[in-house]
């Protein structure tokens, strides 16, 4: 069995901790980028801001990391398909769709628009999921693609209304930057109201890791092999759109992780999903943590997340598609 | 008939929507244990909706299903997974797969949703591939073999599963001679060790060239089951494919060929 080797499996636990625990001192306090880590014992300040402030978010963005790139590997493996994404159906613009109906209707309030945001990206789901039942040709597979793909045209064609419904100086740059996604309002209580939910959805993934790739192989030599297909895959679909959608609930759209860090996994540690699965959890975690030390410390105002994970993952991407020195790695 | 069968059909109907005429109907034959089973037809005569009943992954609208003297309804998915392999027409593999890897997914039936499989496991793979004379190519991409080689591998991944029964769709179909003969050959010693092979074919000489039994297939229907010798006629062939067809020896062999002289 090809397994990963062991400066793989050591780069994969030990980088995301070190990153993990560099990035508490990386901000704009006291001054743009390092905080010395001495500070903490003299300046009650400089405690209370990593406490209370950049430890629920980072943990937020690890977190966040790990969900979009298991979800988007469980998604490729079940739709057999390297192209899909967690979101695509419906569930990312259906969120889009319930956070700028809230901030419209309700007001730019974090839990407003966050309960919107998931209630949303469920009913997508679940019209994506009864309109394939509605399809009469094609595959599941096909079928929920198509679906999906409606579903996520009606909803963002939605989010066109609302933004041109939506005042121009104070809804729309809400609006707007929620799009963009970013971590700037979590905090201990909103992390905290997610995050049991979505632990135990990574772990149902987690414990899953090779069984997926029986899922992956056609429906037939699927079910000659004992798996339960409808059962299992409904379970771990759950599990990644559930996981997905409390995280767009808390981070706004966050996009390409889902779809880009998957492929770095398989292109580090092979298709094995036993391994690939966790390792894209690792990688994608900290892949966000990073790009959040970017976008709260590069400037000295925000820079919205979203922008930075396609940014670096586009051009991450391109180096590793094109580059030929990771082939021998596979 | 001494011995009683390990798969038996009797007058098993199944269409694939209430609406549609029934795909096959009144399926009828009995498969002996440790015997190769040819299930021989023109292409749409229903083989492969036959497989997939006995497979379980369809069930018959009339009729009964019998495996190992029970109605295959009364197995437990797991529980059957671990008495039916199947070769389909063609797997297909999404992700650049190892061939071992693959391999040891045979091993599902025996393994919980959330196990791993165990290096035990990962040595019955291995066992696979040297059963079908392929251990030298554990290593490889499956994606990167040939197609009688990956036809090999994905006979190991069903074999991983020691099955008692084996289906094959069309397992000789895409390939060349040698392979042809290189998988025949595996599928008469794997029914030498007491493994029951029941694969489908459209090539009449595939099937009378390994055969203990043939069941003759035509638009949905059995025409005749039976031992090879009185199945494997001219006239019951001619039936089957709908043109004229001769049957010829050869050292020993049974061969059918198009009995029509180009003008």
């Amino acid at each position: 069995m090809k397994k990963p080797k062991d400066w793989q499996v050591a780069l994969l636990i030990t980088v995301p901790l070190a990153i993990i625990l560099l990035s508490l001192f990386i901000g704009r306090y006291p001054a743009p980028y390092w905080m010395p880590p001495q500070l903490l014992e003299s300046d009650l300040l400089a405690r209370s801001l990593v406490v209370n402030l950049r430890l629920p978010r980072l943990i937020a963005a690890f977190l966040l990391g790990m969900s979009l790139s298991a979800a988007g590997a469980v998604m490729q493996m079940l739709f057999r398909n390297p192209l899909v994404e967690p979101g695509f159906l419906g569930v990312t613009q259906g969120a889009a769709f319930g956070a700028a109906l809230s901030i419209l209707l309700i007001g730019s309030y974090p839990l407003a628009v966050g309960s919107s945001a998931i209630i949303f990206a469920f009913t997508g789901l679940a019209f994506s999921y009864l309109l394939a039942r509605r399809i009469h040709y094609g595959g599941w597979v096909l079928r929920l693609v198509l679906a999906g793909i409606a579903v996520s045209a009606f909803f963002s064609s939605g989010v066109g209304v609302l933004k041109y419904l939506a005042d121009p100086t104070r809804q729309l740059p809400e609006i707007v930057f929620w799009l963009l996604g970013g971590l700037y309002a979590v905090n201990w209580p909103e992390l905290m109201s997610v995050l049991p939910f979505v632990l135990a959805g990574l772990v149902v993934i987690f414990l899953m890791r090779w069984r997926l790739n029986v899922l992956a192989l056609s429906d037939e030599t699927a079910f000659s092999l004992g798996v339960s297909l409808e059962r299992e895959r409904l379970l771990l679909l759950i599990a990644s759109v559930a996981i997905t959608a409390l995280m767009v609930s808390i981070a706004g759209i966050v996009g390409w992780v889902g779809l880009i860090i998957p492929h770095i996994s398989r292109r580090l540690v092979g298709p094995n999903a036993a391994y690939a699965l966790p390792a894209a959890m690792l990688i994608g975690g900290t892949f966000v943590v990073l790009c959040d030390d970017i976008a709260r410390s590069l400037l000295a105002g925000e820079i919205p997340l979203g922008i930075l994970t396609s940014l670096i993952g586009a051009f991450l991407f391109i180096i590793i598609m094109s580059g030929r020195k990771f082939k021998v790695l596979r | 008939m001494s011995v009683a069968p390990i798969l038996a059909f009797h007058q098993v109907g199944f269409g694939y929507a209430k609406n549609l005429p029934e795909a096959v109907s009144r399926l009828n034959f009995t498969v002996p244990p440790g015997s190769i089973t040819a299930i021989l037809g023109p292409n749409g005569a229903g083989k492969t909706t036959l497989l997939h009943l006995a497979l379980g992954l369809l069930h018959p609208r009339f009729g009964e299903i019998e495996v190992g003297g029970k109605n295959i309804c009364e197995y437990r998915r797991r529980e059957l997974s671990r008495l039916i392999g199947l070769v389909p027409q063609n797997e297909y593999l999404p992700y650049e797969f190892s061939v071992l890897e693959y391999v040891v997914l045979g091993r599902s039936p025996y393994l919980g949703p959330l196990d791993m499989p165990d290096p035990k496991n990962v040595a019955i793979a291995r066992e696979a591939l040297k059963t079908v004379s392929i251990a030298h190519l554990a290593d490889r991409v499956v994606h990167e073999l040939s197609g009688g080689e990956i036809q090999l591998v994905i006979v190991a991944r069903a074999l991983a599963q020691q099955p008692r029964i084996l289906l094959l769709d069309e397992p000789t179909s895409h390939l060349d001679l040698a392979n042809k003969h290189t998988i025949l050959k595996i599928l008469h010693e794997l029914a030498r060790t007491g493994v029951t092979v029941v694969f489908s074919t459209h090539d009449p000489d595939a099937a009378s060239e390994i055969a203990d039994r043939l069941v003759l297939m035509r638009n949905g229907r059995v025409l005749d089951a039976g031992h090879v010798d009185q199945v494997f006629t001219a006239e019951k062939l001619t039936k089957t494919y709908g043109i004229p067809v001769k049957v010829v020896q050869l050292d020993g062999l049974k061969i059918a060929l198009h009995d029509e002289k180009y003008a």
